[in-house]
């Protein structure tokens, strides 16, 4: 017989706040004042700041793995009395960072929506896997426990069930919950150590018993009104045909001049985005001390890919449109076989403009060739 | 937890000499400061390296030293942007970051046994370089080789020295063009695509090496086609503005490859492969 492991919501505000005595708990937070919902520290919510696991967030929580700008290493300028003419330089790799890093408390993202978790593996494919890892990503990943919500809400502009997710996707989490009105259910748990033990240490929070014949059906309604739901948002794309539909339309400047007119490559949605993980280096210096630090950047600025030279391979905003759609749908999954798109319809949410990417994708696919 | 290196940290080098190639152009001979590190280096001709100057930033360049030379590494730098610019402001002594080897290399030995033709454009001679001096150094291997060499005026030829060495040698054949006649000037004039098509090179056993600036590479490709070159005979390095090197930052994409790892070495027939202009 099978047993149904959950927690009562009422309950939920204080295992959260138990939670947040052995962890860092980050959940989606709502600022009263203007509405907006991001994931931030449990330590914040207050009188202005309510937790709202219901809706979608403004910003993706990629930033929890990947911030918007870190610091590489730290450099200072030494000047040596004997040789006045040369500067000796220091390089500090901010190794303070990383035991930082190392002895913080684990994280625990909560109430992580399924689609977000599988932009955390397209991070991963970058940052985590291969030869050249990226030692502050892979500490932080280690460090981070992803409890993820599936969504009984449906928005206009999901359609993760498009690209190869659904609303109850939790492959990619260590805890996936399932909102049964007065109950959290525990649908699937992932066997890292850490999940027991955070699971041990929280026991008295989680009832169990056995499932009866109706919840079970409940379950299977919940999720499968979800999956229609999405669906019906958008058409399901199968990630082989449309990468080579893709790469096959790719030289039809005139559609893709035709379909990108309206952008004014303002790159909203490629800081929204979950899934992309560009980025630019830089240096910072004041004095005889600075800083290597990388930041994010998108790929639909002019200034991307302007060479010293004066060349500039993507001159035209079809072209870094272009680009980033092929990136989306075509580059990433001829590399690693993975969409970098996972549906979370933040970029539809964020244009300025009114741009839909299931509109350039449809129009793309419908062109005879 | 496992130790995970940061690809991204640069060795500190220093430079051990600055030569004035043309007007705005010097080369740098940089060895690093780790003596070991220095003494253990190996890099493949046609590899790049990103050169940092801390404060300024860090940018990709190819490192024309042959691979046997084992006292300090050489990149030509133009200058043309910011950190170009600080490059040209260092003196002698001074410090630089090096991040290298990056980036893949020419299939030197898969061109063993044909005739080998070098095109470079300006600055372009930088990437061959060190091909070439390998291929010298492994003389007996190949068969004829021939070196195109094209500037805009004789004063922007760079590696003058390699020149003079190369005009005396019966291993190379080295013909050069600028792209208008001058006073004192009595090599070939026109631009490199025009004058290697008066060339015309045999494309049997030829083996087609190129580099220079993209309208050149364009052109040139163009003839090297109609004399018959299979596109598995051409070889090119390309650029694109670069930041990390590693493949991480998404910035060189050409179509789904990365110029800083799958690149800086293409053959014809893998850049015909992708939809994407890498001119």
């Amino acid at each position: 017989m099978k047993t149904l492991t959950y927690i009562k919501k009422e309950n939920l505000n204080t295992f959260l706040e138990k939670l947040n005595k052995n962890y860092d708990v980050f959940l989606p937070v709502q600022n009263k004042a203007d509405g907006t919902i991001n994931f931030e520290s449990l330590d914040i919510v207050n009188d202005n700041n309510v937790i709202n696991l219901k809706e979608k967030t403004r910003k993706s929580p990629k930033s929890l793995f990947f911030p918007p700008s870190e610091n590489l290493f730290e450099f200072e300028y030494k000047k040596d009395i004997k040789k006045p003419d040369i500067m000796e330089i220091k390089l500090l790799e901010s190794e303070k960072m990383i035991p930082d890093e190392i002895n913080s408390r684990k994280k625990v993202i909560f109430g992580i929506k399924p689609c977000d978790t599988m932009a955390v593996k397209c991070l991963d494919l970058v940052f985590g896997e291969g030869e050249k890892k990226d030692p502050r990503y892979v500490m932080k990943r280690e460090n981070t426990i992803i409890i993820s919500i599936g969504c009984n809400n449906i928005f206009p502009d999901c359609f993760c069930t498009s690209v190869g997710g659904n609303p109850f996707y939790f492959d990619h989490s260590d805890l996936g919950l399932i909102d049964m009105g007065p109950n959290l259910v525990i649908f699937k748990s992932s066997e890292r150590d850490d999940i027991r033990e955070l699971l041990d240490k929280s026991h008295k929070f989680f009832e169990e018993r056995e499932i009866n014949s109706d919840e079970e059906i409940e379950i299977k309604k919940i999720i499968s009104e979800s999956e229609k739901k999405c669906s019906s948002n958008w058409e399901s794309v199968n990630a082989e045909d449309i990468a080579l539909d893709m790469e096959r339309k790719f030289s039809e400047e005139e559609m893709w001049k035709n379909i990108t007119r309206k952008c004014i490559s303002c790159a909203a949605c490629t800081y929204v985005c979950p899934a992309c993980v560009c980025f630019n280096i830089g240096d910072e210096q004041t004095g005889m001390k600075g800083e290597r630090y990388k930041c994010w950047d998108f790929c639909t600025n002019y200034y991307y890919t302007l060479e010293a030279s004066g060349h500039n391979p993507r001159e035209k905003i079809y072209q870094r449109y272009r680009n980033k759609i092929n990136c989306k749908y075509n580059y990433f999954y001829k590399r690693n076989k993975n969409l970098y798109c996972v549906g979370c319809g933040r970029c539809i949410d964020v244009c300025p403009v009114g741009m839909d990417i299931r509109e350039i994708v449809k129009h793309v696919r419908s062109l005879q060739k | 937890m496992e130790v995970i290196k940061n690809h991204l940290l640069p060795k500190i080098a220093t430079i051990k000499k600055i030569i004035r190639e043309t007007p705005n152009i010097i080369s740098l001979q940089v060895a690093l400061d780790d003596i070991e590190a220095m003494r253990n280096f190996i890099f493949e001709p046609g590899q790049v390296a990103q050169i940092s100057v801390f404060g300024f930033g860090e940018s990709t360049f190819v490192i024309n030293s042959t691979p046997s030379n084992k006292d300090y590494l050489q990149f030509s730098v133009m200058k043309s942007g910011v950190n170009t610019t600080a490059i040209h402001n260092l003196s002698e002594g001074e410090k630089v970051g090096i991040r290298a080897p990056l980036g893949n290399w020419f299939p030197y030995k898969d061109m063993e046994g044909e005739n080998i033709l070098f095109i470079g454009g300006g600055i372009g001679l930088a990437p061959l370089r060190p091909l070439i001096f390998h291929i010298l150094e492994n003389k007996e291997k190949y068969m004829k080789l021939t070196l195109l060499y094209a500037a805009k005026s004789p004063d922007d030829f760079c590696f003058k020295y390699d020149i003079d060495e190369w005009e005396k040698s019966k291993d190379i054949q080295l013909i050069q063009t600028i792209d208008n006649a001058c006073y004192g000037w009595d090599k070939e004039v026109g631009l490199c695509p025009n004058v290697l098509e008066k060339m015309y090179p045999s494309s049997q056993n030829t083996i087609a090496v190129i580099c220079g600036p993209p309208i050149m590479i364009k052109y040139t490709l163009e003839v090297l086609k109609k004399l018959d070159f299979k596109d598995d005979n051409i070889y090119t390095t390309l650029e694109r503005r670069m930041k990390c090197g590693i493949g991480k930052c998404g910035r060189c994409n050409i179509g789904e490859k990365f110029v800083c790892v799958d690149g800086p070495v293409f053959s014809l027939r893998e850049l015909s492969n992708i939809s994407e202009s890498f001119i």
